[in-house]
């Protein structure tokens, strides 16, 4: 499955945000925002979510829950398939160091088109 | 016969600054480019572009960046942001794909995360020598430089607030 994060290849946009993307919301998991929908007119970055390697997965919405329509949350599971929460705010850790954390180069090297445009 | 004394030590894995390392692994782009190189080139041209911008916001925060990918040999970076701001920060850079024989060198200034559009210009193939790459990324690297102005509004404009 294809889906976009929108944005820019740098390393702090393919890092969560540590306390916004390490929380989940109703229907949403945490994680790495993507989305199944370009934006128009700007500037995003094509997955192939079968490109991705473990532990990192793309969680699609559970709309019936109050997720969000197209929306997908790129985290690391555990060996129970869970969001492994402690991996991911070990990951969102490195947002703003200038260092790229193995997660953010396992999803560099899931871009299959890089610089879509919407 | 001497005593032959033999140690052995498990090997200590860190991952610390293993990303240096990955900056450039494998890199999928032709040999007969030096890309360490290119991305030199490219930084210092970008630090013409800071100026100009420093010059025009006051305390405006630039970080240098490079990442690559399986389908991108290359994206060389900086990113402008003003500190304490939800203001989305600006990235100038030049990419790097395969295309062909070639390589495709495209530069822009887009939102780091809305990726909306600053200033972008059409890209360009070349051959896959060093000079060429090196050479095509200037005259990308020098439109970057003239949109200074735009880069300096867009990284200060509270309409490109992100959540």
């Amino acid at each position: 499955m294809i889906v976009y994060i929108w944005g820019n290849l740098t390393t702090d946009n393919f890092t969560p945000r540590a306390g916004k993307d390490t929380v989940g919301r109703p229907g949403q998991s945490p994680g790495l925002s993507a989305s199944d929908v370009l934006s128009a007119g700007k500037k995003a970055q094509e997955i192939d979510t079968d490109k991705l390697k473990p532990p990192l997965k793309a969680i699609a919405d559970d709309v019936t829950q109050g997720g969000t329509v197209g929306h997908f949350a790129i985290a690391p599971l555990n060996e129970k398939g869970k969001v492994d929460g402690k991996q991911l705010e070990a990951w969102a850790a490195w947002r703003g160091t200038g260092h790229i954390h193995e997660f953010t180069q396992l999803l560099f090297d899931a871009v299959v088109k890089p610089n879509v445009k919407g | 016969m001497g005593i032959t004394t033999t140690h052995t030590f498990e090997p200590v894995f860190r991952t610390r600054y293993l990303d240096r390392l990955a900056a450039f692994r494998d890199a999928p782009g032709p040999a007969a480019v030096l890309w360490d190189d290119v991305h030199r080139n490219v930084q210092a041209n970008l630090t013409r572009l800071e100026k100009k911008v420093r010059d025009e916001v006051r305390g405006v925060r630039v970080d240098a960046g490079s990442t690559q990918g399986e389908r991108f040999i290359l994206f060389s970076y900086r990113t402008f942001s003003l500190p304490d701001s939800e203001i989305d920060p600006v990235v100038a850079g030049v990419i790097f794909t395969l295309a062909g024989d070639g390589v495709k060198v495209e530069a822009d200034l887009s939102g780091e995360q809305t990726g909306d559009y600053i200033a972008s210009f059409p890209s360009t193939i070349v051959e896959n020598s060093n000079d060429a790459v090196i050479e095509a990324a200037r005259d990308a690297l020098r439109l970057l430089c003239e949109a200074a102005g735009a880069l300096a509004a867009a990284v200060t404009d509270p309409a490109r607030i992100v959540e």
